[in-house]
């Protein structure tokens, strides 16, 4: 039916190269129930890919493939409510188990934000297992994800940041203004650091201009629906080959020619 | 002169003062658009303010499922007789056959554009709502439009774009639970009138479309001053309302966001008692 499986998206300046876009988690415990995922992740990473993942947790509701893409990362970050998130509803994706249990096996390696939305309760519970709490609160010019990032680029120098994906959570939905922020935060760091916002419908990543994007669908549970967004300004051109209606030197702006729906 | 276009919250999602009040707050007509995603449970109220009420293809279902939910003491069939819609319309792909044939009966006319896939249902239902009500003064036509937000990305991304097509003919806002969404037209200047009481006080100024060179508001704790946005660099989030009225200018379209404080102890059964479709 859809014989492509790659992508390719260019804009018409010159190329600064091919960049490889792969789907190399998964959101599917076709290895195992969830339990098992989980439960057997300890700190092995990735283990079936190249590319080192970090998690991001943000303030809304989480993908109920949260534990999934958790045991696949080498390390796990709470945005300052997300770590209410992470205490609340991770139980709720494990019934038959002990809420402390689950809690338990879920434990981030570091909260960080202003700390204005997390718990007393959930900050106590977290930090008393390990946890570090860093307290960015007075710093109001940033959102509590641009810092979870920087963090994340400035305290892994062991990581090869090509190879590194981040994976954020909780960052879709709820109050519109905090979407808008979190997107924006893909363009912060369009050069440094790929990063991925995951809604339970959606995947969400930036391809940087001036390159060739080789992006490798994991058809097993991406698509077959997907969109090129030009947000924030307009394209004078883009090109795509791989989908069912292509770019070819299309005008893409708000109002125009947006690529939605499209298979 | 710039020209001034106001923008004013005369619709209500908090039943606070009864259906009879709600409806008296409004002077501008209002068409409420029911799209395929979940609806914001303030959905019931935004219906009885109504003139006019579309399900955009699948929005049907949502409204057949969800509206029952939301009246838990009631017979789910009481309810969908209450809230039925003058129009479905779309390429209908989606809506359910059963859902179809009982709105049908009801005397819901039913449009089907399955020809057309070049535009969305939204944009279908939007140009309907333009061409087809004549009597509807659009200067002051207000579309209300839930179950546009969250779910699928592109279609969220596809619901705002409708927003940019229809920039300079109809007022259109995208309700979720928490946010509403609507286009400021760029060079007027823009005076959005807040209901305070269940408005803000977190908002934001978008520059979705295109970056703005210089953009000017007042109301806001922090205000822009002929200030240039663009994603990568500055946008207004996490801003907040200080002032019943905001203005904005700016060069390019921005979308303004401002979160909703929906008051969910409100028993909505006791609102819609004795409610019967206007």
């Amino acid at each position: 039916m859809f014989p492509i499986r790659r992508l390719c998206c260019q804009s018409n300046r010159i190329m600064a190269g091919v960049m490889k876009h792969v789907t190399d988690y998964t959101i599917h415990a076709n290895r195992g129930s969830n339990h098992e995922a989980a439960g057997h992740s300890g700190r092995q990473g990735n283990h079936h890919s190249e590319s080192s993942a970090v998690l991001v947790l943000l303030n809304y509701r989480l993908p109920r493939f949260t534990p999934l893409l958790w045991s696949q990362a080498c390390l796990r970050v709470c945005a300052d409510g997300g770590a209410n998130r992470l205490y609340d509803e991770l139980p709720q994706f494990f019934p038959r188990d002990d809420p402390s249990v689950v809690r338990l096996r879920h434990k981030p390696d570091v909260i960080k934000g202003d700390l204005d939305s997390i718990r007393a309760d959930v900050r106590d519970y977290y930090e008393k297992l390990g946890t570090i709490i860093i307290d960015q609160s007075h710093d109001q010019e940033t959102t509590d994800l641009h810092k979870c990032i920087r963090f994340i680029k400035e305290s892994t120098p062991q990581l090869d940041k090509t190879l590194l994906k981040v994976l954020v959570v909780g960052a879709l939905g709820g109050r519109f203004d905090h979407e808008a922020a979190n997107i924006n935060v893909l363009w912060t760091f369009a050069n440094s650091l790929r990063i991925i916002l995951f809604s339970e419908e959606s995947s969400l990543t930036l391809l940087p201009t001036g390159y060739v994007h080789e992006i490798h669908v994991d058809r097993s549970f991406e698509g077959p629906h997907c969109g090129l967004v030009p947000v924030g300004a307009p394209s004078l051109s883009t090109t795509s080959t791989g989908l069912y209606w292509n770019l070819g030197t299309c005008l893409t702006e708000q109002g125009r020619c947006l690529t939605s729906c499209f298979v | 002169m710039e020209s001034v276009l106001k923008h004013v919250t005369d619709y209500t999602i908090n039943a606070s003062r009864g259906i009879g009040s709600a409806r008296s707050i409004s002077e501008a007509p209002t068409a409420v658009v029911v799209l395929n995603y979940r609806l914001p449970r303030f959905t019931p109220l935004l219906w009885s303010q109504a003139r006019l009420r579309v399900c955009a293809d699948g929005g049907a279902n949502r409204l057949y499922d969800e509206l029952p939910r939301l009246f838990p003491g009631e017979e789910p069939e009481a309810v969908r007789n209450r809230f039925k819609p003058d129009v479905i319309k779309g390429d209908l792909d989606s809506v359910r056959a059963d859902v179809r044939d009982f709105y049908m009966n009801l005397g819901t006319r039913i449009i089907g554009e399955a020809h057309d896939q070049d535009t969305t249902d939204f944009h279908k239902i939007i140009r309907y709502i333009e061409e087809s009500t004549p009597e509807l003064d659009k200067t002051q036509l207000k579309v209300l439009v839930v179950g546009a937000l969250g779910g699928r990305f592109d279609h969220e991304a596809g619901n705002i774009n409708v927003l940019w097509t229809f920039a300079n003919s109809l007022r259109i806002v995208l309700l979720s639970e928490e946010s509403s969404l609507t286009l400021l037209p760029a060079g007027s200047t823009n005076e959005i009138h807040i209901n305070q009481t269940f408005e803000g006080p977190h908002c934001g100024l978008l520059p979705v479309g295109a970056p703005s060179l210089s953009t000017t508001s007042t109301g806001l704790r922090w205000n822009l001053d002929r200030t240039p946005m663009s994603f990568g660099s500055l946008i207004s989030t996490c801003n907040i309302v200080e002032s019943d009225v905001v203005t904005v200018t700016s060069d390019v379209h921005l979308l303004w966001t401002i979160e909703l404080r929906y008051d969910m102890d409100h028993d909505m059964s006791q609102v819609f008692s004795d409610c019967s479709r206007s």
